[in-house]
């Protein structure tokens, strides 16, 4: 299983692969980007199984990276991990496509029920 | 601090952010410029825009934002670098401001933070006696909320 993990915080870019190599995904190849642009580059030359993603970072940010997904017609599972939950953002995300908002401060069984649950009809894939 | 949000929300965002985050209990403790003004502060700010517009900003001694870093790093304080430190302390800023945020009415922007280096005391702005003071193992924290445009 491949997982991009897209957030401007090197700290919390560290503690989301940390986070997850402590679950079940200890032979997923996850790999990081740093803004919304470098992502874009990343997932078009080679699609992941899941995108984690920041809302707010500079340069293109991650719900401007998944409309543009949605615009190039890219179908990946993506979710939120952003410290800026409002509804409004929320119901962006959801609109958008996304399949989870999970917020920052976020617990390590939060991230990994989220996770689990979006990756659940690729880890039963044959 | 000027805000419509009351100071024990502040507490209580800023005391689960690096309780879920590092693993730290964080205290209030009241302004004690003999305490703080011997130590250097490495300070993170993000402003809010929009119907609300304003600043939050946080900041720790050198010291306990080093511990942060590896924390978050998951290395040891020695090892951690000047730009993990920012790093760290940058995204500790981000999610208390955007924890804030999220209680606010309107539709609001939050910035990406901004992290000035190491500081003394007696630059840390707004001035010291304005912000909420926590101490933490010896390090200290401090927060503050100012409300209004061109911080």
């Amino acid at each position: 299983m491949k997982i991009l993990v897209v957030d401007d915080s090197r700290a919390m870019r560290a503690l989301i692969r940390r986070t997850l190599r402590g679950a079940r995904y200890d032979e997923a190849n996850i790999s990081e980007a740093e803004n919304g642009l470098e992502a874009l580059d990343s997932i078009r030359s080679s699609p992941p199984d899941l995108v984690l993603a920041n809302f707010n970072m500079p340069e293109m940010s991650g719900i401007e990276l998944l409309e543009q997904l949605h615009d190039d017609g890219v179908d990946v599972s993506f979710g939120f991990i952003t410290s800026d939950d409002s509804e409004a953002n929320v119901a962006r995300a959801r609109r958008a496509g996304a399949c989870f908002v999970i917020g920052k401060p976020f617990s390590r069984q939060e991230l990994r029920r989220a996770v689990n649950e979006a990756t659940e009809g690729i880890r039963n894939s044959p | 601090m000027s805000a419509e949000i009351p100071t024990a929300k502040l507490h209580e965002i800023t005391k689960n952010v690096w309780s879920m985050v590092l693993g730290f209990r964080i205290q209030p403790v009241k302004f004690d410029a003999g305490k703080a003004g011997a130590q250097e502060f490495v300070l993170g700010k993000v402003t809010i825009s929009g119907t609300w517009q304003g600043a939050v900003t946080l900041g720790c001694s050198t010291n306990l934002a080093r511990r942060a870093a590896a924390a978050m790093f998951g290395k040891l304080p020695a090892e951690a670098d000047a730009g993990e430190i920012r790093d760290a302390l940058g995204e500790l800023t981000n999610m208390v401001g955007g924890n804030y945020k999220t209680l606010l009415k309107g539709d609001c922007k939050l910035s990406v933070p901004n992290v000035l280096d190491t500081v003394p005391f007696v630059a840390v702005n707004p001035a010291p006696p304005e912000h909420e003071w926590f101490e933490c193992d010896g390090g200290m924290v401090l927060v503050n909320v100012l409300k209004g445009a061109a911080r």
